[in-house]
């Protein structure tokens, strides 16, 4: 007797929480569930955007791997990509997180400053003076002239493309860089005391304490950097636009060059849904293996 | 309870009127009384047209002052510009086509021609709408030519494009090469060696790959004389062949005739932002006459010839084209009235002193002579558009020829070949055997 009204009041909170959601289910199922039940559609299609679809089974599919000259090349560059360039970026992040906390007169400003590159994040404009940088007769080559060495091909090189192109998303560190400086503030000195009377190095200060400790935000960062690495487009696109000799086509430009540029929208959806289980398969694995090396306060149970 | 209820469906009854209250507004402003409408019924309907393009800043300033123009003459008629840079412009609006919201005239480049009539029709078919458009101003040779696909003519021409060799005065004067050489493939490469010999720093010639495709294009229409693929799929190159353009592209490259891939690369399609063009390290370029005025902005001393040659050519391979035609889309609910603007457009003389050669050297006589009248005609690239239709070449690419997954193909095997990463004779090997299977899977498909 005493447990069925309380029930029903959950129940009459549960429509009071749905209603204030209504704008975000909207927007969800309009602007996201929508196209992406269209695109699973589209991708057993010849859909070129100007044509009646007509359904070709798993073509699509099967093309990829048997016909496209093309997606090879794309899926070694996107992989080198993301093998570099996350590792990098969280290295980075950690290394100038722990920086930042250091107790120093006016830290809050430093913080500020190198969190900008983040607030500019993946913008046309970023790309565009990225370019400008690094062209052979850019800033970065001239400042190499000082020190008397020969210009570098920075984007032009397809040794080297890769390599410039993903400096900057490694520059863009600034959301990984803000949780590591959470994460660090959240270790009891404690524990670094105690290292301390023990004689601890402050190397093995860091890789019996700090590192063990911030497991769960390399966990989350790895996962989130990952899964952006992988959809990685504007940056590349604005910069070098693929080039040069195919050496930055990344695997959403040949997605978008299929889409748009030779109007095979259902090979393109096809692409992207290949992708799509690439990137949930490889997060999965990611999740799997995290009981071996993240750390859980209260045991990892919840 | 109840009244929280009471109180969110006030709000939400509050926000829906207000909501309708600001949409009514501007058009209970602006419709005309329906009342009287229907007392003169010889008034025509109010309309909004809305016209896109795209261009740089002073077409899109000489446009808009047109389409004022004529608002004020059809005072029934609004028009809505939509434009913007040439970049990402096919994508914009074949989204817009594919959800039924293409604008109702807009400019087609003549390179979609194969994509706007091989699937569903984009555009309506001009012939059918000369009760309006007047089409006699233009040369009928020239619609049906370069205007018109599969008997459908895309739209109304704004103006002849063609291609041609930009040259730097300057630079041949300082490495005495006279203005007047009959380019052939290979005193380009000898001239070329010469120069490079003289100053390591300067290049003859100035190309990123994606022109140098387009310069070797001439070369491949020299020596076969026909379509690049044949309208029944047949792919017309030769793996000899290609490995001989390969060759010939690697020599330039090697010998120090072009400037090297690596940094050319950079200046895709905006060379006259190449550094060392501006300072005058680069003698000549392949151009498509339209981009013309881009480069005459600069202080350099520039001039024009006809692209190289070869002994026993059997076609020029100057490529002539329209560049861009005014097209009425095929789901426009006005087409009437489309067709009258467009009329307007090419054929009215105010009209054609506004735009002048914001669209390239006009396609009809009557535009022509009225801009020289006027004094408003650029010299410069009139001449050269004269000098493209002296050399013009006998084929006008078929679509299977502008297929743009070719293009893109046969720019990434230049590059390959550019960057060392394959051999001629594997690029031609690799180019060849893909083209075949590509070719194929269309034939299939159709």
């Amino acid at each position: 007797m005493k447990i069925k009204p309380r029930i029903r009041e959950i129940n009459k909170y549960q429509y009071w929480g749905y209603l204030f959601i209504t704008p975000w289910i909207i927007g969800f199922i309009v602007l996201q569930l929508y196209p992406l039940l269209a695109s699973l559609n589209y991708s057993f299609t010849d859909f070129n955007m100007l044509n009646d679809p007509r359904y070709i089974g798993f073509q699509n599919y099967i093309r990829m791997f048997t016909k496209d000259v093309n997606f090879s090349q794309s899926v070694k560059v996107t992989l080198i990509r993301v093998l570099f360039a996350v590792p990098m970026k969280i290295i980075f992040a950690l290394m100038v997180a722990m920086l930042l906390n250091i107790r120093l007169k006016g830290m809050n400003f430093y913080r500020t400053i190198f969190y900008l590159p983040s607030i500019f994040g993946g913008s046309v404009a970023i790309s565009v003076l990225w370019k400008f940088l690094f062209m052979r007769e850019g800033l970065i080559n001239r400042l190499l002239s000082v020190f008397s060495i020969k210009p570098v091909d920075w984007l032009g090189n397809p040794d080297i493309a890769l390599f410039t192109v993903s400096l900057v998303t490694i520059w863009e560190f600034g959301s990984s860089m803000v949780l590591f400086l959470a994460g660090l503030k959240q270790i009891p000195r404690e524990l670094y005391e105690a290292a301390k009377i023990d004689g601890a190095s402050l190397l093995k200060q860091f890789y019996y304490v700090t590192l063990p400790l911030l497991t769960p935000i390399v966990f989350f960062n790895l996962v989130m950097q990952t899964i952006n690495a992988f959809q990685e487009f504007t940056t590349p696109f604005v910069i070098t636009s693929g080039g040069p000799a195919k050496s930055t086509y990344l695997y959403a430009m040949l997605i978008y060059e299929n889409g748009f540029k030779f109007l095979k929208m259902g090979y393109a959806s096809a692409l992207s849904w290949l992708m799509f289980i690439a990137i949930i398969i490889i997060t999965a694995l990611v999740f799997k293996s995290s009981p071996y090396w993240v750390y859980y306060g209260d045991g990892g149970s919840t | 309870m109840k009244k929280m209820i009471s109180i969110l469906l006030t709000i939400m009854l509050l926000l829906v009127a207000f909501s309708a209250c600001t949409g009514s507004t501007p058009a209970g402003n602006d419709a005309p009384d329906p009342t009287k409408a229907a007392s003169a019924p010889e008034k025509p309907e109010d309309i909004t047209l809305r016209v896109s393009w795209w261009g740089p800043e002073a077409r899109h300033q000489a446009t808009l002052e047109v389409m004022e123009m004529y608002e004020k003459l059809n005072s029934h008629v609004k028009l809505q510009g939509e434009y913007g840079d040439w970049n990402g412009w096919y994508d914009k609006l074949l989204t817009q086509i594919a959800g039924g919201t293409a604008p109702d005239v807009m400019q087609v480049n003549d390179r979609w021609y194969y994509d706007f009539t091989s699937n569903k029709q984009v555009v309506i078919d001009m012939n059918t709408l000369t009760d309006y458009v007047d089409l006699t101003t233009f040369d009928k040779n020239f619609l049906d030519t370069y205007c018109s696909y599969n008997g459908i003519l895309l739209g109304v021409p704004l103006g002849v494009n063609g291609t041609g060799m930009l040259y730097n005065k300057d630079f041949f004067a300082k490495y005495g090469i006279p203005e007047d050489t009959v380019w052939t493939w290979d005193n380009l490469m000898e001239i070329g060696i010469e120069v490079h010999k003289k100053d390591s720093n300067a290049y003859l010639l100035c190309s990123d790959p994606n022109e140098m495709m387009t310069l070797m294009r001439a070369y491949i229409k020299q020596k076969i004389g026909t379509q690049l693929i044949a309208d029944d799929y047949t792919f017309n190159l030769s793996k000899e062949l290609l490995t001989e353009v390969f060759q010939y592209t690697v020599d330039l490259l090697d010998n120090g005739v072009a400037e090297p891939f690596e940094s050319a690369v950079l200046y895709t399609n905006v060379s006259n932002e190449n550094p060392k063009w501006i300072r005058g390290e680069l003698g000549m370029q392949f151009k498509y006459l339209s981009l013309l005025p881009r480069y005459l902005e600069s202080d350099l001393n520039l001039g024009i010839v006809t692209l190289p040659v070869m002994e026993g050519l059997k076609d020029t391979g100057v490529l002539i084209s329209t560049g861009n035609l005014m097209s009425v889309y095929s789901g426009t609910k006005h087409v009437e009235e489309c067709a009258k603007f467009i009329n307007w457009f090419v054929n009215d003389k105010d009209a054609i002193l506004t735009l002048g050669e914001v669209r390239g050297i006009p396609a009809t006589d009557f535009a022509r002579k009225t801009l020289s009248e006027a004094g408003k005609g650029n010299t410069f690239v009139s001449d050269a558009v004269n000098i493209a239709l002296e050399n013009a070449s006998n084929i006008v690419e078929n679509g299977l020829s502008q297929n743009q997954e070719f293009e893109a193909l046969l720019i990434d095997t230049f590059e390959q070949v550019g960057f060392k990463r394959l051999t001629p004779e594997e690029a031609a090997n690799f180019l060849y055997d893909t083209m075949i299977e590509k070719l194929e899977e269309l034939k299939s498909q159709n």
